[in-house]
């Protein structure tokens, strides 16, 4: 808080006070002067004029030749209030004397010839008195007293006028000070909010004070441009996060799908050595087991290295499927439903209870295709609508039918079996329905799905030259279309156009 | 007497199957890579090759060419471990075990075998190329 001292209306008070106090005396006195000299005049005037009638009554009068007439004339001078000494002297002589006279006043001390003079408070006048041939003079005196407490009180009033005039003068200032500043007041609670970050309320200011207007006009524009610097920094720095979160994202994804490439190029490598191991294992064994009787207790043993051995062979294809490098022969004539009722099988076992499957349609037209593939897309397909109902629950409904399509956007014109997997889970906006295929994609957190379900499932039906159609609506629920085109003598072969080899005997060992 | 020559780089790959080939009447030849295998064959031409795929300087796939250019009717079995040796997945382009054995058919090998395979199997592949 700023010091008193310090405020714009003290400022202007102390201004007007200097005023004030630098041109208010010499007023005052002169106007004092002014009021004290006319007074003075007007009294000698009235002094000498009423001597002079006086001295004329003597003369016209003869009243010196009638002294009682003569000393009431002198008497009434006393008596009228406002003389205090009357005599008549002749050559220094003192011949009449009023008895009136206050006896503590001596003799005649001389002519008075200003008002208020000597320390005494009567004025005396001394007026000659011609009668015949006599010289003769009136003296007499006048008390000053009243007049002087008349202008004691007009001084006192023209210093209360002066004090009245300097109290309404720093009133009004103080007033029109404080109004002067109420707008700069304003403008300083508006800069002090603007410097605590309160900058979004519009500053303004009524004030008739050009000056203040123009003040509050430029602070306003510091103010929109301060607004407008932050909201860019803001922009900015969001921008900044989302790029950031954005890279960090891609970070994770680069490092999931290089730990994913990594596993499965360990896994491939790995495989590969391994089957080379296992291809004597087996052979020698199997040569033993030829050459043996089989009643023979060694013949059992080595039995078992057999036994053991198609295990091996077993967890490696595994490890390959793991590694999603399924082992898949070249398309055959297959169909889905056994496939996709082996699936829901193995997925009722795995999903949580609140999720129902409900199967149905009977179509069971024949595709081109490899049974692994389609049982892993079907599988991811289940998987991902049962991960959307994970929280709530729901229905997975799984439908086999076929259709003609004809004129339709995402699917060319044809007979196909479709295989729609439709979940009641979460659903998807538009902009995550664009992606889902994406290899590494996944809405689930960190960590928690791989990413690859959906895009291995686009990467199995492309593979086949079959189309998923996404449907879906937030809230509701996703709908997944499969179209596998329905096999036909005159359908052109699919894939690698090979004479079919045999099945590997991995496959035929499961 | 029907010949085999069998081409691996793992010897005891082509010591096992000689083994059982031997024993079931065959005249076997066994090598243990690509280079080897052109020359033998040069010299004398067996009725039926059984090759590796993978396999360092000459592989089983330029092996199937190099045989196959020479217009003979000699029968071949294209064998392989498996193993994924190319980008992962079911991206355009993914080299697997299937590109490879369907390389070798390309090439070709009259039939692939996938390692580890079992004595029946190998021995019923070989019967059934010679029409036995």
């Amino acid at each position: 808080m700023a010091r008193v001292t310090d405020r714009l209306w003290f400022r202007l008070v102390l201004v007007m006070l200097v005023i004030h106090a630098t041109l208010l005396p010499p007023l005052g006195l002169g106007l004092l002067a002014i009021v004290e000299r006319s007074h003075a005049d007007a009294f000698i005037d009235q002094v000498r004029t009423t001597s002079r009638t006086l001295a004329d009554e003597f003369e016209i009068g003869d009243l010196l030749s009638r002294p009682d007439r003569a000393l009431a004339l002198l008497d009434s001078v006393i008596l009228s209030g406002r003389g205090e000494y009357a005599e008549i002297v002749e050559n220094g002589r003192v011949v009449l004397r009023s008895d009136l006279i206050d006896p503590r006043l001596k003799s005649f001390p001389g002519d008075d010839f200003e008002f208020h003079s000597g320390d005494d408070e009567i004025y005396y006048v001394s007026v000659p008195i011609n009668s015949e041939g006599r010289h003769l003079v009136l003296r007499l005196g006048f008390g000053e007293a009243e007049m002087i407490e008349t202008l004691e009180r007009v001084r006192a009033r023209i210093l209360l006028a002066l004090g009245t005039f300097t109290l309404v003068t720093v009133a009004l200032t103080i007033r029109f000070a404080t109004r002067l500043a109420r707008p700069m007041a304003h403008l300083q609670n508006a800069a002090r909010r603007i410097a605590d970050g309160q900058v979004n309320s519009t500053l303004t200011v009524a004030s008739s004070i050009n000056e203040v207007r123009e003040l509050a006009r430029h602070l306003e524009s510091m103010r929109r441009e301060l607004v407008g610097a932050n909201e860019r920094l803001a922009a900015e720095i969001l921008q900044r996060a989302a790029s950031e979160a954005e890279r960090r994202s891609l970070e994770e994804r680069l490092r999931q799908q290089e730990r994913i490439a990594m596993v499965g190029t360990l896994a491939g490598g790995i495989a590969h050595e391994f089957n080379n191991i296992m291809t004597p294992v087996l052979l020698y064994t199997q040569n033993a087991l030829v050459e043996l009787p089989p009643s023979a207790e060694i013949a059992d043993d080595l039995r078992r290295v057999v036994a053991a051995a198609h295990r091996a062979r077993s967890l490696v294809h595994r490890i390959l499927t793991f590694s999603r490098e399924i082992e898949s022969g070249p398309p055959s004539v297959m169909r889905l439903a056994p496939v996709v009722d082996e699936v829901l099988a193995l997925l009722r076992a795995l999903i949580p209870s609140n999720v129902e499957i409900i199967r149905r349609g009977s179509d069971d037209a024949p595709i081109a295709g490899d049974s692994a593939l389609v049982h892993q897309l079907v599988t991811n397909l289940c998987t991902n609508a049962c991960q959307a109902m994970e929280a709530r629950g729901g229905e997975l409904t799984v439908t086999l039918s076929r259709q003609t399509v004809a004129r339709d956007d995402r699917v060319s014109d044809g007979d196909y079996m479709v295989l729609e997997v439709r979940d009641t889970g979460v659903g998807m906006d538009e902009q995550t329905r664009s992606r889902i295929f994406e290899p590494f994609f996944t809405t689930r957190e960190v960590g928690a799905g791989t990413g690859l379900g959906l895009s291995v499932a686009h990467g199995i039906a492309s593979s086949m030259d079959a189309v998923i159609t996404v449907d879906s609506e937030p809230g509701k629920g996703t709908t997944f279309r499969t179209y596998f085109r329905v096999y036909t003598e005159s359908t052109a072969p699919i894939g690698e156009s090979l004479d079919a080899p045999r099945r590997s005997p991995v496959e035929a060992n499961p | 007497m029907t010949t085999v020559l069998i081409v691996d780089d793992e010897f005891e790959v082509g010591r096992s199957l000689s083994r059982v080939l031997t024993r079931a009447g065959y005249q076997v030849t066994v090598v243990t890579s690509g280079g080897d295998a052109v020359a033998t064959f040069a010299q004398s031409p067996a009725d039926v090759v059984i090759t590796d795929i993978i396999m360092p300087k000459v592989h089983g796939i330029e092996l199937i060419k190099a045989i196959r250019e020479r217009g003979v009717t000699t029968r071949i079995i294209a064998i392989s471990g498996g193993g994924n040796f190319g980008p992962l997945g079911y991206q355009p382009g993914a080299i697997t075990t299937q590109a490879y054995l369907a390389a070798a058919l390309k090439a070709g090998a009259n039939e692939v075998l996938m390692k580890p395979f079992d004595l029946e199997d190998l021995l019923s592949s070989v019967r059934r190329l010679l029409g036995h």
